[in-house]
């Protein structure tokens, strides 16, 4: 709002650039680099001349090539070793490589945009300010949402920035960084404890203890980053899309999956599973087409072979709500039972998830599964404080709580002054709390900080 | 501590796409943010007044708000049941030093001090527990007591308990130890063991002080220091005319006190806070004392180190130790991969390293009556580790350092009717010379402990040792042969098992030599120009000697010519020394039979004779071998990292630094030791998980140490110490803890167990002063660094290795790689100057006021004869009334001078400091025109 309009843009990417290299300068070349590169296939692309095929393989190439080689070249060298070190051959020399961060948030956001103008569902962009921008825009660059090209590309041009909605927005964003730093950092606590604990001293009861409060602890860490991301886009009079839907309120796994991470499965609907043939081919292919979405879907948060057994846990339960129909029930049959089972296998999920290797994870699922019962240890008494019993107690109804009920939205939307005020001042009370946190080194970082 | 030039970093066009450069203007912003500290201080009271809980890993917060030290709650846990043998071998030493102290006619106490947990358990709150042990070590200290009470212990827990009321309480709330109440019970349970005569005991005045007053629990919760610091070592004498005359007391932070109310018992009170019993950097007189107290909490029981062979050794010449038995060592039994030779009244042990074991078989251990101690005199000639298997249920194993030289070792001998002792010579190939062994009887002494002379000696004429009683005079004292003692122990189960002969080899097999040959790339440790090499192998077939030669690598040209290295091999072995191989490398190995020369073996590994050097500390000496590839090693540099030799290529910059530095003057082999570990504290407060380098239990990361030395040799030339950001970090260690630390690990661990192979009297240790922060808080870091200040000044052979405040950092506490050159290159200067290879820049001599803004320091050249820059230097303080005086300018006055004009005059009295202060800008520093432009050293002084 301080900046003439012309050059808001251009303020908003120059600190966005300074963001990313407050967070990674070593990398800043390489997003700037490629986001030129883009800038000029998708010009060439939207020239309608020939070779757009060619243009469109060349950004893909080296959108996926950038992001294979920094994501995935250790995990694949490794094992290569691994295998070679097992037959007693010399391992390959390699220096692990840094993952430049918000890689896998800015690649998709680029291919997203190559491909709209290959489409022809959108023109390129002319400036090339506002295409970097796009592409570099701070508030969602680390972690999303991921904002697809056609849906910003007016906003870009024509936002208009207001008293009103940057008050909504510092709101929202006052409460994504309380989600995240108290509710979602009191999960940690606990989470990382038992996580970190060794496979015998896991028993029945810490072993779910552990797997609900991960459950907890990504879903409000990872949707605190995206209500700071749209509260600072509102500041800015950007509207990012929604990227959580109250997930665990879901009747089935389809469900769930229109409601975690909705931009990246909105992503993969548009840009691989339709263009794979969707449902309008056989049930095999539909199925295979479902599978390699969750399968790549997995390994797009990291190179780990829990990731991708994730990935594959959850096309199972994806293509069997297909194949027997169950995606197709009444939303109010079976309702409580239904939301139960989706949490319980979402649950069990995030423990292939947050498990280091699959020993872990099996280890872990075994403690979840067999009944034993040990004594806790010093550390996870200390974690289970009062505070953290508290908080966790106030986290818990993420589970129960209706599908279409949103808090932060009752507070922006509800006009009885009373409930905003009350949730204003808890805000602002709870604030410093936050603050202290931050400053004092006891705060976690993002989840999907590093993905 | 005012923040003194706390100073954004400096942005220029290099550090735009540097991550370290933001990291650092992060830091600087955190640390510079006003309000941080109010916040933290806010969140950390609501934490604790809210939600009875902290976020501070020492400070458990119990129930009503009471604060329990971390490492109570750990006892209180009762988890210790893998611990049995710890304290059965804790009894064993403490009934060994009553036993050597009392033999003296001294007095010995052991007292423990209860945690709180174990006094107000009911405060604790929830601490889950295990179900399997329910035994804190305390608690298995006091079931071994209880089998063979050690007479000596004062137990406190039962007093302790009996005092607590409701409304008087003995620990306070916030604090880790007893307050002066709970000392008072304490010091009055400590006077009944001395003085039974309730007529001569001391009335404790409770009144005098008011009960209470610590909260270093509290203090830490809320982020501070522990306190104020404590006194290493203080002397106090009475004014009035007490029953006891003299005592020397051990102890920790329980002793403060009990200080007053044990200081009217005694005349004269020499007290140490210590971990290791004695105290070698303190330089106590043990024999000063008529009475040696050992005071120890209850959750320091698995820290303390208990040195017998030093207490034996200053004792036992005035003992009077009733009976002697020697011990034939011919009865010893030869186990795998060992030759035992008898030459003259000495046993030659001969082994092969790790595999090697003999057996000295089953003599007479302890009962109630009779306290034996094994002293065993054996001269190793290298450095070495032995361990020694007690062959009891359970086993007990005791290790002792083995240095080149005669060493005599005591071992307290368990209470069981007789004992088996499976040795291990060494980890290396050797020879042992065990001279040899006795064992000291010491009869229980029945009778009180009062300080009545007359009685002391009648007590002493009337011991008597089991089956024969000593003459009456205390001087005379009965030497006997074990044979004569074997007599009696015809029901000794392993009696049948002793026997002189030797098992000897076939000889009907065709010779043959294998050679155990060196690993590739090792290098010994010189002594003087040369070292003496030990060469091992096995043979078979008739063998009369074996020789042993070294060559060039890959050449013919002989280096020491055919030696005879084992003129009589036996069983299967051969062990010998190749004395005085010149320093230098690459070698390879021969070995040929005497007669048949054509019974030969190579040895195909190269080795070299050079430097060892141990590099110790926390991450930035783990940079030193893995940040920067900017160097090429030189051939003769090689890694030590515990498993074994490794070659440097292009690797790690400091480290290259300073090894190609050293080997290109000297131009002999250079091994660097690397057990560094990251984030490894010098104290438990220090221990992020990863160790720290006061814990010597099994597998600490000082025991890996100890264990990779030996194996390298046992013997290094330099410790270099690059350490203290662990200790820094959370500034839970004061400056005083830090130096008394780092004094008893180089004197009382380092130097005890580490062979010197240097020419100096002690085993150099280097100290590298910790890097400069590139943002603020930097107090506890200068805090650390004035502690290793302090041990440079006050231990022998102990040296600043480099300045390193005006290195580039690389983040909040690495440095860039071309930063970790010029560090090896300093530490390399420093090694050639203790070797006599190198002038060394020692820095300002003096300083004086010119009048009152201008002051002049005069500094001394070693190395070269000026310096730059002539303006704008930097890195200077001048400190009055605590605030920084600002510095108008300082330069160059001449070559030997430089000058510093001050914005303002000074008229109080005033302090300057260079690269020492808090964060000084030192862009600028001075460096001197030799070479290696090496910076003026740190430097402090008061402007007079």
């Amino acid at each position: 709002m301080l900046s003439p309009k012309k050059l808001r843009n251009a303020a908003l990417l120059l600190f966005s650039y300074l963001f990313y290299l407050y967070g990674a300068a070593g990398f800043l070349l390489i997003l700037v680099l490629s986001t030129l590169a883009d800038y000029v296939l998708g010009r060439l692309i939207d020239r309608k001349a020939g070779y757009k095929r060619l243009w469109l393989s060349f950004s893909l190439l080296i959108n996926l090539g950038l992001l294979a080689y920094f994501k995935y070249a250790n995990f694949f060298v490794a094992e290569i070793n691994s295998f070679l070190l097992g037959w007693e051959f010399s391992p390959i020399e390699w220096h692990d490589v840094i993952l430049p961060i918000g890689i896998s948030f800015f690649t998709f956001q680029k291919i997203s945009y190559i491909i709209d103008v290959y489409r022809g569902k959108s023109r390129a962009l002319v400036n090339i300010v506002d295409f970097a921008l796009y592409i570099a825009m701070f508030p969602q660059l680390i972690a999303g949402p991921i904002v697809r090209f056609s849906y910003i590309r007016r906003q870009l041009k024509e936002r208009r920035e207001s008293w009103n909605d940057f008050y909504n927005g510092t709101l929202r964003f006052c409460w994504g960084l309380l989600k995240k730093v108290v509710i979602a950092g009191s999960c940690a606590q606990i989470a990382d404890v038992i996580f970190g604990l060794q496979l015998e001293l896991l028993d029945t009861k810490v072993a779910w203890l552990g797997a609900i409060t991960y459950t907890l602890q990504i879903y409000f860490d990872f949707s605190a980053y995206s209500d700071m991301a749209i509260g600072m886009g509102m500041m800015f009079g950007f509207t990012f899309p929604e990227n959580f839907n109250r997930p665990y309120s879901a009747l089935s796994i389809t469900d769930f999956w229109r409601r975690w991470h909705i931009t990246l499965s909105r992503w993969f609907r548009d840009y691989l599973y339709i263009p794979l043939g969707g449902n309008r081919r056989t049930t095999f292919r539909t199925c295979l087409n479902m599978a390699i979405v969750c399968i790549l879907c997995g390994i797009w948060h990291g190179a780990n072979w829990t990731f991708l057994v994730w990935g594959i846990y959850h096309g199972v339960f994806l293509i069997l709500e297909r194949v027997t129909g169950t995606r197709e029930i009444s939303h109010e049959k079976f309702k409580i039972l239904r939301r139960f089972i989706t949490l319980l296998i979402v649950v069990i999920g995030w423990v292939l998830f947050r498990s280091e290797n699959i020993t872990q994870a099996t280890g872990f699922l075994g403690a979840m599964f067999t009944l034993t019962d040990g004594p806790i240890s010093y550390e996870l008494s200390r974690a289970l404080n009062y505070r953290n019993l508290l908080i966790l107690m106030t986290a818990l109804p993420v589970f129960f709580l209706p599908g279409d009920f949103s808090l932060i939205r009752q507070l922006i939307d509800k006009k009885d002054p009373a409930p905003l005020f009350a949730g204003v001042v808890m805000i602002l009370l709870v604030l410093p709390y936050c603050a202290a946190l931050i400053v004092g080194g006891v705060s976690s970082p993002f989840i999907y900080y590093r993905f | 501590m005012a923040r003194i030039g706390l100073k954004p970093p400096r942005f220029n066009g290099r550090t735009l796409f540097d991550n370290e450069y933001y990291r650092s203007f992060d830091q600087y912003f955190n640390d510079s943010f006003s309000l941080r500290s109010p916040l933290i201080f806010a969140k950390r009271w609501l934490d604790y007044r809210l939600f009875l809980m902290t976020d501070i890993e020492e400070v458990h917060v119990g129930r009503n708000g009471w604060l329990y030290s971390r490492q109570s709650i750990d006892d209180y846990r009762k988890e210790a049941c893998d611990r049995v043998q710890e304290m059965q071998r804790l009894v064993l030493d403490l009934h060994a030093i009553e036993k050597i102290i009392e033999a003296t006619g001294r007095r010995f106490l052991f007292v423990v001090a209860p945690n709180k947990s174990t006094i107000y358990p009911e405060n604790v709150g929830f601490v889950p527990k295990s179900t399997g042990c329910d035994r804190s070590l305390y608690d298995l200290f006091l079931e071994t007591n209880e089998i063979h009470p050690v007479k000596s212990f004062v137990g406190l827990q039962q007093s302790l308990l009996e005092a607590r009321t409701d409304n008087a309480l003995l620990y306070d709330k916030a604090a880790t130890c007893w307050n002066d109440l709970g000392a008072g019970v304490a010091a009055e349970s400590i006077q009944a063991q001395l003085i039974q005569d309730a007529s001569r005991k001391q009335a404790f005045d409770y009144g005098r002080r008011e009960a209470g007053g610590d909260d270093d629990l509290a203090r830490k919760l809320m982020g501070f220091l522990s306190g104020v610091d404590d006194v290493p070592v203080m002397h106090i004498a009475s004014s009035v005319q007490s029953e006891l005359s003299s005592a020397i007391v051990y102890g920790d932070n329980f002793i403060e006190n009990l200080i007053p109310h044990i200081a009217q018992i005694f005349n004269r009170l020499e007290i140490i806070r210590t971990d290791s019993i004695p105290a070698r950097q303190y330089g106590e007189n043990l024999r000063a004392g008529d009475l040696i107290l050992l005071e120890r909490a209850e959750s320091g029981l698995g820290t303390m180190r208990l040195e017998i062979d030093s207490l034996f050794s200053t004792f036992e010449a005035e003992a009077s130790i009733p009976v002697r038995s020697r011990f034939d060592l011919m009865n010893a039994l030869p186990g795998p991969n060992v030759s035992l030779v008898k030459n003259g009244q000495n046993l030659e042990v001969k082994s092969v390293g790790d595999r090697s074991s003999f057996k000295l078989p089953a003599i007479p251990a302890s009962n109630d009556h009779i306290f034996r101690v094994l002293k065993l005199t054996a001269e190793a000639q290298h450095a070495d580790l032995m361990t020694v298997e007690y062959m009891a249920d359970p086993v007990l194993v005791i290790r002792k350092s083995l240095k080149p030289g005669i060493k005599t070792m005591y071992f307290p001998l368990p209470f069981r009717e007789s004992l088996t002792l499976k040795i291990y010579p060494g980890r290396k190939a050797g020879v042992l010379i065990l001279q040899s062994a006795e064992i000291l009887e010491f009869s229980d002494i029945p009778g009180n402990l009062e300080p009545d002379s007359e009685k002391n000696s009648q007590d002493k004429t009337e011991s008597a040792s089991e089956g024969s009683r000593i003459s009456s005079s205390e001087t005379q004292i009965e030497i006997r042969n074990f044979n004569t003692l074997t007599e009696n122990m015809k029901n000794v189960p392993y009696h049948t098992e002793i026997t002189n002969v030797l098992p000897e080899i076939s000889v009907s097999t065709s010779p043959a030599l294998t050679l155990n040959d060196f690993e590739d790339g090792s290098i010994f440790q010189r002594h003087g120009q040369s070292a003496d090499i030990v060469v091992s192998g096995t043979y078979s077939g008739q063998m009369e000697a074996i020789e042993a030669r070294v060559i060039r690598n890959n050449t013919t040209e002989e280096i020491v010519p055919w030696t005879v290295i084992d003129s009589a091999p036996r069983n299967g072995i051969f062990v010998g020394k190749l004395a005085s191989v010149p320093q230098g490398g690459w070698y390879n190995l021969q070995v040929r039979s005497h007669i048949e020369h054509t019974v030969f073996m190579n040895g195909r590994h190269k080795w070299g004779v050079g430097i060892l050097i141990a590099c110790l500390g926390q991450s930035n000496m783990k940079e030193w071998f893995f940040t920067g590839k900017d160097l090429k090693a030189h051939s003769l540099l090689r890694k030590f990292s515990g498993t074994g030799w490794s070659k440097i290529t292009d690797l790690g910059n400091a480290a290259i630094a300073f090894g190609n530095r050293i080997i290109d003057r000297l131009q002999i082999p250079v091994g660097l030791l690397d057990f560094s570990v990251n984030g490894s504290g010098l104290r438990k407060e220090a221990d992020w998980g990863t160790g720290y380098w006061e814990d010597t239990s099994p597998n600490s990361i000082y025991d890996r140490f100890i264990s990779g030395v030996s194996k390298a040799g046992g013997a290094v030339e330099f410790v270099v110490w690059i350490q203290g950001e662990a200790d820094a970090a959370r500034g839970t260690v004061t400056q005083n803890e830090y130096a008394q630390s780092l004094e008893g690990f180089i004197l009382n661990q380092v130097r005890s167990d580490i062979a010197n192979g240097s020419g100096q009297e002690n085993l150099p240790f280097l100290i590298v002063m910790m890097i400069k922060r590139p943002g603020g808080k930097d107090a506890p870091h200068q805090d650390i660094r004035n502690a290793q200040r302090h041990v440079v000044e006050n231990v022998t052979d102990c040296y600043l290795a480099a300045t390193t405040l005006d290195l580039k950092n690389h983040g909040r506490q690495h440095l860039t790689p071309k930063a970790y050159i010029s560090m090896g290159n300093r530490v390399a200067q420093t090694v050639l100057y203790i070797l006599g290879k190198e002038t060394y820049h020692r820095g300002p001599t003096g300083v004086k006021k010119i009048d009152s803004s201008t002051i002049e320091i005069a500094i001394k050249h070693n190395g070269g004869s000026d310096f730059k820059p002539v303006a704008g230097i930097t890195g200077w303080e001048v400190i009055a009334d605590g605030t920084s005086v600002p510095i108008a300018e300082a330069y160059r006055h001449d070559s030997q001078t430089i000058r510093i004009r001050l914005e303002r005059p000074l008229n109080a009295k005033a302090e300057i400091r260079y690269l020492y202060g808090a964060m000084p800008d030192v862009e600028h520093v001075v460096l001197d025109n030799s070479p290696m432009s090496l910076p003026l050293e740190e430097y402090q002084a008061e402007i007079n």
